[in-house]
């Protein structure tokens, strides 16, 4: 289990390979300490990536998804005259392997032993975050705790003498308020006190648990002797309390030594006897003492007057879980979400579109007419430019997703939506993810990782791509606002519904079939709410931007570019020449109107042929049987197979489809014209809208559930059931709409 | 020589009686002696005689009694080891002085010498430099370890003024002491790390919308949790005895 490390990113640089110091840095730095690797660590929700984002100035390395930390970020800081990596491990409550994120939490902080732990605590929730740092001081790693919140403490009229309590714990304490950046550099300056061993404040102060307790540590200790490398890696005391503990990873490790069963039989001979004399399971013993040593410690340094900030967040829970309405705020809510999405989104939709058209048209001034200029403005502006129209869309939405988990708000939708989670065999927390998925599957499907369950894991991880995420909302505005202009919000709206719908009825199928046995248990903490930092929230948005920005650069500029070239190639088909040559006799002739209608059909007429025995054509035509009893075509199908590299990709191809007939204004406007009169139903436009949303995750998506469930045949299944799914569905919506003459 | 092991410990307490008392007298007699281990002067008499044989005490019948150098020697390590113990278990531990003094004669026998050695250094060393601060740290030490030290409470036997139900089965606002936790395996190691324990305090806050979580105030925070989960939770409710 150990190697889960392995598909984490290892540290650019740790200690055991010290590195020259910079050379631009002026003052001599002692070779030894130049670079010290500092990991954060700390309850979630703790104020940890606040205290990250602050050290590291900048923003950090753009490797993962907003939202829920579940990667490993890391990033470069420079203090006086040392450089630390500082690496920002996902929140945990505890340091045993229970949850993934303890185990990447546990296996790192064992594998990659860093110079230094900074153990970031709210100090608002004092007991129960020192809980984890207790474990912290058994593992014995160099460690400095962050008071984080310190001012929100003050106002809600808690006093910590936190020198007092860092004397009584051994490990420094250092006050801070990680959005302000206050208290940063006395942290790191203690840190390096730490690491370096100069901190007069660091004792080693174990939990005591008690004589009958230590007595048998004592004695698995002893056998554990037997095993001197494991030992040196993980320290004697701990194992043996781990082994107690039944803790999966380190059992595991003990149970592959050599060692390991003699180890083994020592830890159950104590484990029977402590349970029989103590009449108590040994992990709540051990649980009940950590908490005693904490309570302890907290009675002697802490001094509460009165709970403001509860009362202030008790009030506002009051009103939005109420029983009755708790449900329709949430949802609204949510409508708010997306009507804000859309129709806020559509104004600066307009700029972007003028801009990409003035820019097309600038294009097709300046290159001269042939392949280059087919290539640049039909293929590259045409079709990127259908796309990055949506970046307004994707923007607000991520603006109120940011700002429903910096509130503490996820936690409560979380709360209200478990029941339904519940009924479908998934968690609570299943609705996060969930909620992600709205926005981007690809950080969802991350944010499973919050589950402790494998089942529960793959479950929502199966069924979080019917979230319908902003890439299929273009085709959906393009579609909706094409053929129900009048009712498109609903349409939209209907289209969301019916993925959540189907999530319900997936979820409950799998969960009898494929992922019998219980659902993890559900205990989840209530933050209280906090005023999101507008700096940390933006933050956010324009991560995601920058994904967005960046996918439109690489993938779907590369999807564009090949399907241009599928679509133009080859130029020639049966009866091409013919067609050519009544244009060029036309044109030749004066202009008349009769002439121009004529004209204009035989172009088009020209255009239509060429793309349908082009290579994209062809492939079309492959799908096609299979999309007609929708009354979907060629073109519809081709759309859905460049679909599969990035969603929005089915916009540009419909684009670039159905405008080649048409003189060359790429507007959706010109799009939306074109698709009305291609003879398409609104039938079968939501039948089209109903397999977008269903059919194959993207490419990104499905490489992600490759990497997540690490398993093939997962992935697999993944991609076949949407697709079938898909068809079954659309099929159905398609026929049911017919019945109402759509 | 004689080393501290090769005297019996009744030969060390009368060389102790002696050294304490010549501390405080010019001339000891046999009296003295019998009154400072409260036993009879026959008895002391004859021991002293056996003493003086194995050249550790100078006395003659009727004279006064005096310790042989040898005997000085003996004496003194007993008395710095039982002044050491003493101050070790009332000063660090705490103990009142008269069972201190008991112990301190206990244990001062059978001690081994190493021990003794340590024990003296690590006196020397609380004793030493700045006394105050090393006795406070080591009282803030214990404070914080009190938990660890006491022994557990037993489970609260259920009486009939005392009202217990599930936490599932709470009101908004009832507030009680949890009990007992019957739950197994993973979900109880998480309620566990989230603080839900025996003897802790709890407060219904309300039920979900659709009824299913929970929310409960532990530890000064919120905590959600099913229903299925809190029902393995006994809570002893406040008030019930005056209903």
């Amino acid at each position: 289990m150990m190697n889960s490390l392995n598909t984490l990113r290892t540290p650019v640089s740790l200690t055991d390979t010290p590195q020259p110091p910079p050379v631009a840095h002026e003052t001599a730095v002692s070779a030894k300490h130049a670079q010290l690797t500092c990991v954060l660590l700390g309850n979630p929700n703790a104020g940890k990536t606040c205290i990250f984002n602050s050290l590291t100035g900048s923003r950090q390395r753009v490797a993962n998804y907003p939202g829920v930390t579940v990667s490993v970020k890391e990033s470069t800081v420079r203090h006086a005259d040392h450089t630390f990596t500082v690496i920002d491990l996902p929140g945990t409550y505890s340091l045993s392997a229970y949850s993934i994120e303890e185990m990447i939490v546990q296996s790192y902080l064992l594998d990659q032993k860093p110079d230094v732990v900074i153990n970031v605590v709210d100090v608002t929730n004092l007991e129960r975050n020192l809980y984890l740092t207790t474990q912290l001081i058994e593992l014995g790693l160099p460690t400095v705790v962050a008071l984080n919140m310190s001012d929100e403490a003050r106002n809600q009229g808690i006093a910590v003498d936190h020198d007092k309590l860092g004397r009584l714990l051994g490990v420094p304490f250092v006050p801070t308020v990680g959005n302000r950046g206050i208290g940063l550099s006395e942290l790191l300056d203690t840190a390096v006190a730490v690491a370096e061993g100069t901190s007069d404040i660091v004792r080693r102060v174990p939990v005591n648990y008690g004589e009958d307790v230590e007595q048998q540590i004592a004695l698995v200790e002893q056998r554990i002797e037997a095993a001197p490398d494991l030992i040196e890696r993980y320290g004697k005391r701990w194992l043996a309390i781990h082994l107690l503990e039944k803790d999966k990873t380190v059992c595991e490790v003990i149970a592959s030594h050599p060692k390991g069963p003699a180890i083994l039989a020592a830890r159950d001979a104590a484990a029977q006897y402590l349970e029989s004399v103590l009449q108590e399971d040994i992990p709540s013993l051990f649980a009940e003492r950590r908490y005693g040593f904490v309570r302890g410690a907290v009675r002697e340094t802490v001094r509460m007057s009165v709970e403001q900030n509860i009362k202030i967040s008790d009030v506002i829970d009051a009103v939005v879980t109420h029983r009755l309405l708790g449900l329709p705020i949430f949802i609204a809510f949510l409508w708010l979400m997306f009507k804000a999405t859309f129709s806020f989104g559509e104004i600066p939709m307009g700029w972007i579109e003028f801009g990409v058209r003035r820019f097309g048209a600038v294009a097709a001034g300046v290159l001269p007419e042939g392949f280059l200029r087919g290539l640049v403005v039909d293929g590259v502006i045409n079709g990127v430019g259908s796309v990055i129209i949506f970046l307004p869309n994707i923007l607000i939405l991520f603006f109120f997703i940011s700002l429903m988990e910096d509130t503490g708000y996820m936690a409560r939708a979380a709360f209200i939506m478990d029941r339904v989670m519940h009924t479908l065999g998934l968690h609570g927390k299943s609705f996060i993810p969930m909620v992600m998925g709205f926005g981007c599957n690809v950080p969802a499907i991350l944010a499973t990782r919050t589950l402790e369950n494998r089942s529960d894991r793959l479950l929502t991880i199966l069924i979080s791509p019917l979230m319908s995420c902003t890439a299929r909302l273009p085709v959906y505005i393009l579609l909706a606002g094409t053929f129900f202009a009048a009712h498109a919000t609903l349409v939209i709206f209907g289209i969301y519904a019916l993925g959540i719908a189907l999530a319900i009825l997936v979820g409950q199928l799998f969960r009898r079939t494929l992922f019998r046995g219980e659902a993890m248990p559900f205990v989840m903490e209530l933050p209280p709410y906090r005023i999101p930092l507008l700096r940390s929230v933006l933050l956010h948005v324009w991560d995601r931007a920058y994904l967005f920005i960046r996918k439109v650069g690489t993938v779907i500029l590369l999807a564009t570019i090949v399907i241009w070239v599928i679509c133009s190639f080859p130029k020639q088909f049966p009866g091409s020449e013919n067609i050519r040559e009544s244009i060029r006799q036309l044109e030749a002739t004066a202009v008349s109107t009769d002439n121009s209608a004529e004209l204009n059909r035989l172009k088009t007429e020209f255009a239509e042929q060429q793309l349908r025995y082009s290579f994209a054509g062809r492939l079309g035509e492959q799908v096609a049987p299979i999309l007609r009893p929708m009354g979907l075509g060629w073109k519809e199908g081709l759309a859905l197979l460049t679909g599969i590299a990035a969603k929005e990709t089915v916009v540009s191809t419909l684009g670039v489809l159905y405008q080649a007939g048409a003189d060359a204004d790429e507007s959706s406007e010109s799009l939306r014209a074109a698709l009305r009169n291609s003879g398409l139903t609104p039938a079968s436009a939501l039948a089209m809208m109903v397999i977008v949303l269903i059919y194959v995750p993207c490419l990104g998506t499905i490489t992600i559930i490759r990497r997540e469930t690490g398993s093939r045949r997962w992935t697999l299944f993944a991609v076949t059931y949407s697709c079938v799914l898909a068809w079954v569905v659309g099929f159905t919506i398609y026929h049911i709409a017919r019945l109402f003459n759509l | 020589m004689s080393e501290l092991q090769d005297v019996s410990p009744v030969t060390q307490d009368y060389l102790e009686a002696i050294y304490r008392l010549q501390l405080q007298k010019r001339v000891i007699r046999v009296r003295d002696i019998a009154g400072e281990l409260g036993l009879k002067a026959p008895t002391v008499s004859e021991n002293l005689r056996l003493l003086a044989e194995r050249g550790l005490v100078e006395h003659e019948r009727y004279e006064d009694v005096r310790l042989s150098p040898e005997g000085a020697r003996v004496a003194q390590q007993v008395h710095n080891s039982h002044r050491i113990l003493c101050s070790f278990l009332t000063d660090v531990l705490g103990v009142d002085s008269e069972t201190a003094e008991k112990d301190a004669c206990a244990i001062e026998h059978n001690i081994s010498p190493i021990t003794m050695n340590r024990l003296a250094a690590f006196m020397g060393y609380v004793h030493s430099e700045d006394p105050a601060h090393t006795i406070q740290l080591f009282e803030e030490y214990k404070k914080q370890k009190r938990d660890a030290f006491q022994t557990r409470p037993a489970p609260v036997k259920p009486s009939a003024d005392m009202k217990i139900c599930k936490l599932s089965e709470m009101k908004p606002g009832e507030e009680g002491e949890i009990r007992a936790v019957h739950e197994t395996g993973p979900i109880r190691k998480r309620l566990m790390e989230m603080g839900v324990l025996r003897g802790e305090r709890v407060r219904f806050i309300r039920e979900a919308p659709l009824g299913d979580p929970i929310e409960i105030r532990i530890r000064g925070y919120n905590l959600s949790l099913r229903k299925s989960e809190a029902s393995a939770v006994e809570v002893i409710l406040d008030g019930a005895a005056n209903n």
